[in-house]
């Protein structure tokens, strides 16, 4: 559970209206509040047991292609989305989103570990801890990316 | 990928594995070689070393698992390691590589266990290294991200 922040809030009358963050380390709860004070937070339409929310995209660990439906899992939840791999990817490349293999996406940001595999294959660690293997064609094309070739 | 290409992937693997071992033992025969007072080698023996490294690659990616090339050092590990040497050493003595001198060949398959504990840990210090390079470029990546933001 994230520990309570101290919230000091000033009303000014005149100027430009301002946030100023004292942190200690940067976590992702702070990163994610200086997302939504920059307006970054790019939002997409999901559905969940039938209700329908909007979803940080950067909160998606995954997507994963299942009989032709498109799931998102985020560290704790699974959702469905109406988009497909392919547009999901033309869409949010940028987002650090990489196909994985033919029924997968991952977002880069959200590995917390990775390790090289027999077969130059690559075994990536989400950080739900979930274990997703990278065969050697799409290894190639993440090890680029990782370096800065490919996005 | 298509079943034919991952054939093909395979099937060069294989041969980049085979054209390893046979470079071991190849080493080992000349040794033996020199150590009998000859220094030329028997085409034909050679060729039996080259079909036999075929055969032994083939028998390791398809029945044993790429033992060699596993992620944990393990009992089974040690097994594989210890039936393909015998074979290996069978084998010397069955073509008469080492002119059926059997002390060779139990010299020989000892020098094949080596040969296939280097192998692994080869590998092994490979992966671990390669791991390491790309958990750095994975953090980079990610700081990459947070400088474009600052």
């Amino acid at each position: 559970m994230a520990t309570k922040m101290k919230v000091t809030l000033q009303k000014i009358s005149a100027g430009d209206e301002e946030a100023v963050i004292y942190y200690r380390k940067m976590t992702q709860r702070i990163e994610g509040i200086v997302r939504y004070l920059e307006g970054q937070n790019e939002k997409m339409l999901v559905e969940r047991d039938g209700e329908r929310i909007f979803l940080d995209v950067c909160d998606i660990l995954y997507l994963e292609s299942v009989d032709g439906a498109t799931f998102l899992y985020t560290k704790a939840e699974v959702y469905r989305t109406a988009l497909t791999l392919a547009l999901f990817a033309n869409l949010y490349t940028e987002e650090g989103f990489f196909r994985c293999n033919k029924a997968m996406i991952l977002n880069i940001y959200r590995i917390q570990q990775l390790k090289s595999i027999s077969g130059n294959r690559i075994d990536a660690k989400m950080d739900n801890g979930e274990h997703i293997v990278i065969s050697r064609r799409y290894a190639k094309e993440l090890r680029s990316i990782l370096k800065g070739d490919g996005q | 990928m298509s079943k034919w290409k991952k054939f093909i992937s395979l099937e060069i693997a294989i041969e980049i594995k085979a054209c390893l071992y046979f470079g071991m033992i190849l080493f080992f025969y000349f040794v033996f070689r020199v150590w009998r007072g000859s220094f030329t080698a028997d085409i034909i023996q050679m060729t039996e070393m080259v079909l036999t490294a075929y055969v032994m690659n083939y028998l390791q990616v398809y029945v044993m698992h790429n033992f060699d090339e596993a992620e944990q050092f393990g009992v089974s590990v040690i097994i594989q390691c210890i039936v393909c040497s015998s074979l290996y050493a069978m084998a010397s003595f069955f073509f008469g590589w080492y002119e059926g001198i059997k002390a060779v060949s139990a010299g020989f398959f000892l020098y094949m266990l080596l040969s296939y504990l280097c192998t692994f840990f080869i590998f092994k210090i490979r992966r671990d290294l390669d791991t390491s390079r790309l958990n750095q470029e994975l953090e980079d990546f990610k700081n990459r991200k947070k400088e474009v933001k600052d």
